[in-house]
């Protein structure tokens, strides 16, 4: 049996010890978190290793056995928060009965996730175009995804014909800004404020204020 | 012809064939007739151009005095004689570029009367620098972003600054979009011009003039009211 490292040594063992996948997979959520929070304060640009380390009371060996380096660690951070975020829009709006409604229940999702996670937000808005290449990337093909899941809504809405073909962009890439600028100098700390002032702009234009207004006061009345 | 109080100097279209033999860069002939005289004698604003490309190039973190220093054909102590740092002739410089845009956009819009052809032509001054300098476009909306920090806010204030010069001038009967729409909106033009260049298209931006016109117009009359305004096709 391989001995435990001495911050589990404590931990009583009974005839089954921790697996190594179990340890490792549990190293993995304690660097990641740990990583979460540091790249979030200091920026991608000042964190080191030893400070990702220091945060997750980890061992440089351990980080270097889960991660290739800095940058990996940060795509791995941005990945999973990423991952999560569009399971839980994608849960949130699954009840919904028209495009419109998914509309407002998948950004209501995203806006309270924004306001109950900060760092996170700040990884996937900020850092994320600060980060190297292999970052950028992946923070412009969200935007992209985005841009298309909105271009969705235009099938079958006629007053949607009058928008210029840059509208989805504008409107994904303009809402980044907006929540950008949020982290920077926060306004609120709820979503339902961010959701009354964000979803005319990007949903009034597709489905018209008559379709939003009463999808609003559902969502932001809540079940 | 763009006035230009600042002297602006020379800034490389590309980056690629831009230099001449002493390693200035050259200035495309464009709209924005910078006149030559200026640019040769004066250290500064070779500087400048200096840092304009070499950030437009290398992108803020990435870029060095020495690098800087040796696109302006000066000597390191003469770049530490104009600025204390790296940092301090990024601010600068930003300041000087963002005043020369600024002023070109003030000055085509002031030659229209109606509001609606005063935003088209502010956009389009707005583009048609952009698309004869692409380094100028990286500088102001490519690198900022990625460099974070103070530079980043740099950037967000200038952008504040686009929104209040586009919105100068419009008839007191449109209504006051809220904060968040101002954002959005600005935000969006940003990544919509700075798209352009960043996908190798920055020749082709006026391609995009109708469309930011018809964002900027909704954003206080409405997208049903935007289309099709007389004067915008």
């Amino acid at each position: 049996m391989t001995d435990l490292p001495p911050h589990l040594a404590r931990v009583p063992v009974g005839r089954d010890p921790f697996p190594p996948e179990t340890l490792a997979s549990h190293q993995r959520q304690r660097l990641m978190s740990a990583a979460t929070g540091v790249f979030a304060e200091r920026g991608y640009q000042e964190t080191t290793i030893d400070n990702i380390v220091g945060a997750a009371k980890a061992s440089v060996g351990s980080f270097y056995s889960l991660f290739g380096g800095k940058e990996e660690c940060f795509l791995a951070v941005f990945d999973d928060i990423v991952e999560r975020s569009r399971s839980e829009i994608i849960a949130a709006l699954e009840e919904a009965e028209s495009w419109g409604e998914g509309a407002v229940l998948g950004l209501g999702k995203l806006l309270s996730l924004f306001v109950s996670a900060p760092q996170a937000a700040r990884i996937v808005l900020v850092e994320a175009q600060t980060a190297g290449e292999a970052a950028t990337v992946r923070y412009e093909s969200l935007l992209d995804a985005a841009g298309d899941w909105l271009r969705a809504g235009r099938a079958g809405k006629p007053r949607a014909a009058v928008l210029t073909p840059s509208f989805e962009r504008a409107s994904i890439a303009g809402l980044a800004f907006y929540l950008q600028q949020q982290l920077f100098s926060p306004e609120t700390d709820d979503w339902e404020s961010l959701l009354e002032e964000t979803a005319p702009l990007l949903l009034e234009p597709i489905i018209g204020l008559e379709a939003l207004t009463p999808l609003l006061d559902r969502a932001v009345a809540g079940p | 012809m763009v006035r230009n109080p600042h002297k602006l100097p020379r800034v490389s279209a590309g980056g690629k064939e831009a230099s001449n033999g002493e390693g200035l860069p050259r200035l495309p002939p464009g709209r924005h007739g910078l006149p030559r005289s200026f640019v040769v004698e004066n250290q500064r604003q070779r500087l400048a151009a200096a840092v304009i490309q070499v950030v437009a190039e290398n992108g803020y973190h990435a870029a060095t005095v020495s690098q800087i220093s040796a696109a302006a054909g000066v000597s390191r102590r003469t770049f530490y004689g104009y600025f204390s740092s790296k940092a301090d002739s990024y601010f600068d410089t930003f300041a000087l570029v963002s005043e020369f845009i600024l002023e070109a956009m003030r000055e085509a819009g002031d030659a229209q009367r109606r509001w609606p052809a005063r935003v088209r032509a502010e956009l389009e001054a707005m583009l048609a620098v952009y698309a004869a300098n692409p380094d100028l476009a990286r500088f102001t909306l490519l690198v900022p972003p990625a460099a974070g920090g103070e530079v980043a806010e740099r950037y967000r204030a200038f952008l504040m600054e686009l929104l209040e010069l586009l919105s100068d001038g419009r008839p007191r009967n449109v209504r006051s979009p809220t904060q968040a729409a101002e954002h959005v909106l600005v935000g969006g033009l940003a990544a919509v011009a700075g798209g352009k260049v960043a996908a190798g298209e920055g020749e082709r931006l006026m391609e995009v003039l109708p469309d930011l016109t018809q964002l900027v117009l909704a954003l206080y009359v409405g997208h049903d009211r935007a289309v099709g305004k007389p004067g915008l096709d």
